[in-house]
Formats: C-alpha cells, structure tokens, sequence
C-alpha cells in the first residue's frame, strides 16, 4: 500500500549486524507464525574465502536437533545461495513464502545458517512481511526516521 | 501484493558492503524518478565512536554542488544521529516519500551521508531501497543471487 511505511509492513526478525567472522555464526530460530512471507537480505564484504548462507526450518527453537532444509516440490533446491568465493561485495536475497515451510508437521521456525571458511565481513536482517497484523513491530530497530 | 517477490518490488538502487570505516563521505547520487518512496535500512556494528548518517538530495547525479537537506515544513531532516552511549549493535531506517523531495526544483536525485569519523570508526553497511516502483519487476542489478 502506498501509504504504509516500510518499517509498518516489514518486521526485522533477525538483524546481524556486520561482523567479521570466520567459521559457522550461531544462530536461534523466529516463529513466522504472524507473517505469510519471509526474506532474507545477505550482505557480505571483503572475503577471501567461500560464504554459504541457507535458511532452515525447525519445529522446536530450542532444539535444533530437529532443524531440516526448506525442500520446496518442484524447485529441486533448498532455500539456500551458490556459495560465494572472493568477493567484495556481494547482496544476496533469499525469499520465502510460508507455504513452503513443513507446517502440517509443525516447522514454523526459521533460522539462519552463515558459514564461511575464511575472515569475512557480514551482515544480515531477515525480515517477515505480508504480516498478519500491522504495523509490525519495530523491537529491533534502534530508530525510524519516518 | 501477496505473489510479488520481495525482490520484484525492493531495488536496491545503492548499498555500502559490510566494513569498519572511520570516513565522513557522500556517495553518488541516484535517481528516484521511477520509486514514489525509498528506504534506507543501514546496519551498525561494533563501534568506538559517533555514526551519523543523513539521506540528501541533489539536482544531478554528478554535481553534489547542489545538494540539500531533506526536510519537512517543521525542520525535521531525513537524519539520524548515533552516539557511541548507544547500545550497539543497532539498525536504523530512513523512510522517504519523493514528494518530499524539491521535485519541483528538479531534486529528484538522492544521496547518502554516512560519517563514522568522530571517533574510530564503524562496523556499518547499508542498503538504499526504491519501493512503490512505476515499474514492475524492478532492475537487480545490484544484487548477486536471488533464491526464489
């Protein structure tokens, strides 16, 4: 809707705020219970190395045991990026509609997979969007300069 | 609407990759004539100093000579103002609509400043939307893979 706000209709989920890391970023899991969609905005920076990033989905955030891949029928492909190898910057985008989550068995929590095997400079936000209540809340974000 | 990606709607028309800076820059400009609003969604790290960060808007896109604040009929600037008292990490964002650009003096052109130099620097990066396109699908060119 024209009217609306970005920040009324997109909800920060996760946000990562750059960090320079190397190896796998821990991650929890957000309920997308509320929202028919999902995306997930990668950013990444200087890199020697490769950067793999994949959302998953989990029917328990507090056991990750039980986390397992977005399958999607027909795509033939997780929901996760090729990897990236040596790059500088780079903006992926993985997009998720909450149909596509396990949700007959329970799988309405997302989390976050970062890995990468050199020093990297990264930042996320996961946002969840098509809410179903507006405005969204704004809990993460430090300030909105509307 | 439900169908869209959000990557058919989202441009990103500008963005700064995850870095530690110390700099006070402008970046080029860009043009908001195809977008009725933008958003700039920028990302704050770990930091020894002050991060202030201000959308601009210019009459070119090659002459920052020109530039201007944005700013309503009350003095309110599209600004935000960080201090290092704050509990980092942080996320701020900078809403738009272009018809709070001079549209009219022919400021349909935008800008970023980001200033990280008071202090000794940032972890920042930053992502300049265009939303509410006159076209659909918007251009990606900035964006290296979308997963669908």
């Amino acid at each position: 809707m024209y009217t609306e706000l970005f920040s009324e209709a997109h909800a920060v989920l996760v946000h990562q705020e750059p960090v320079s890391t190397s190896g796998a970023l821990s991650y929890g899991y957000v309920d997308l219970s509320n929202y028919h969609r999902a995306v997930l905005v990668l950013h990444v920076g200087a890199c020697k190395g490769d950067v793999d990033c994949e959302l998953l989905q989990n029917d328990d955030p507090a056991d990750p045991t039980n986390e397992k891949p977005i399958d999607v029928p027909g795509w033939g492909a997780d929901k996760e990026i090729n990897t990236l190898t040596n790059t500088t910057s780079d903006i992926c985008i993985i997009e998720l509609r909450t149909e596509e989550l396990d949700v007959n068995g329970g799988f309405h929590y997302v989390g976050v997979a970062v890995n990468t095997t050199q020093a990297a400079i990264i930042s996320y936000v996961l946002y969840g969007i098509e809410p179903r209540y507006e405005p969204v809340p704004v809990t993460l974000i430090e300030e909105v300069v509307p | 609407m439900y169908t869209e990606l959000f990557s058919e709607v989202h441009a990103v028309l500008q963005a700064v990759e995850p870095q530690s800076l110390n700099a006070d820059a402008d970046t080029l400009y860009v043009d908001m004539a195809n977008y009725h609003r933008a958003v700039l969604v920028v990302s704050v790290g770990s930091t020894s100093g002050d991060v202030e960060v201000e959308l601009l808007q210019c009459d070119s896109d090659v002459d920052d000579s020109n530039e201007k604040v944005i700013e309503d009929d009350a003095g309110n600037e599209k600004y935000a103002f960080l201090n290092d008292a704050y509990a980092f990490p942080a996320l701020i964002m900078i809403e738009l609509r272009t018809e709070e650009l001079d549209v009219n003096g022919g400021f349909h052109y935008v800008g970023v400043h980001l200033d990280t130099s008071d202090g000794g620097g940032a972890n920042v990066s930053y992502i300049l939307y265009g939303i509410a396109p006159r076209f659909m699908p918007v251009p990606t060119t900035l964006i290296e893979e979308i997963v669908p």
